[in-house]
């Protein structure tokens, strides 16, 4: 069973990889690079949710 | 020319190896071959000028050449670069593992790899179509139409199946303490960042084989053809 802190952790991912998809299959540029994708990643999964948790 | 199994095989190889292999090495091994020539295999446009190479082929795999960055003799020398001129064995290791399963990976492909090089045969199983020489767009809708994706879903599962290597508790007890490059990093950044970072190049290949793939099969209904060195609807390049 899934803790609560990993199933937050794994729908923050599932949903940045949605929102990655859904951009990258109509500008597919955005998906040429790795280096892009991690600063995507550290957006959207350390420096959103940090953002979220200090505005709380 | 492989798309995600480059992202893909070190998570693979990762979770066998454990803290024999310090992890950045690896997958700058993987990267390494394609590293500084795919863009002028492609080709791109500077100020009206297009940079590309005249026989994208020779070019990328052939020799003369950059083809031996795809040796198994390449991945030796940068091992004993990092090994005896840095002092790392450890990453001179994990370099040659990671540059090894990208030189195997891609002689899956018609255009194959000089694995032996300076012998400069070709060695090529022909399960998928080489079209790099068709420009970025032809050859992301020809891979992902043919074996070669089928390869990267191969890994893509199989790095699911392994979901274990991707947590924060494999990150802390064998991928930190497996290479300093962590520790020194953790000064810059916390661990919630870094482990965004550790994880990248999965999500990387996982969401743009699924994009590449809507892209070319539901946005531009380009044929699946999983034929033996398909797709078929493409010219594949040979050595």
């Amino acid at each position: 069973m899934l803790r609560r802190s990993s199933l937050t952790t794994l729908l923050v991912y599932l949903g940045a990889a949605v929102l990655y998809i859904a951009v990258g299959v109509f500008f597919i540029d955005f998906m040429l690079s790795v280096f892009v994708a991690a600063a995507y990643l550290l957006v959207a999964t350390w420096l959103v949710p940090a953002a979220v948790r200090r505005l709380r | 020319m492989s798309w995600a199994a480059h992202d893909l095989e070190p998570y693979a190889i990762q979770r066998h190896l454990k803290l024999k292999v310090a992890f950045v090495p690896l997958l700058f091994g993987s990267y390494s071959p394609d590293l500084m020539t795919k863009w002028f295999v492609y080709g791109i446009h500077l100020g009206g000028i297009e940079l590309k190479a005249d026989n994208p082929v020779q070019f990328h795999r052939g020799w003369p050449g950059f083809g031996f960055t795809h040796s198994l003799l390449y991945g030796v020398a940068i091992c004993l670069v990092f090994w005896k001129v840095f002092g790392s064995k450890n990453w001179g290791v994990s370099f040659l593992i990671g540059q090894w399963a990208h030189a195997l990976t891609d002689s899956g492909d018609t255009v194959g790899t000089m694995l032996l090089f300076p012998w400069t045969f070709h060695f090529h199983v022909d399960a998928w179509a080489y079209a790099g020489q068709t420009g970025r767009i032809t050859d992301a809708a020809a891979y992902f139409s043919g074996l070669g994706s089928m390869w990267d879903a191969v890994w893509m599962l199989y790095g699911l199946y392994s979901w274990r290597v991707l947590t924060s508790k494999y990150f802390d007890s064998y991928i930190f303490p497996a290479d300093r490059f962590w520790g020194w990093s953790n000064r810059l950044l916390p661990r919630a960042a870094l482990i965004a970072l550790y994880r990248a190049a999965f999500f990387y290949g996982t969401c743009r084989w699924v994009a590449w793939s809507l892209w070319a099969h539901v946005l531009h209904h380009y044929p699946y053809d999983l034929s033996w060195g398909g797709p078929h609807w493409v010219h594949a390049a040979h050595p």
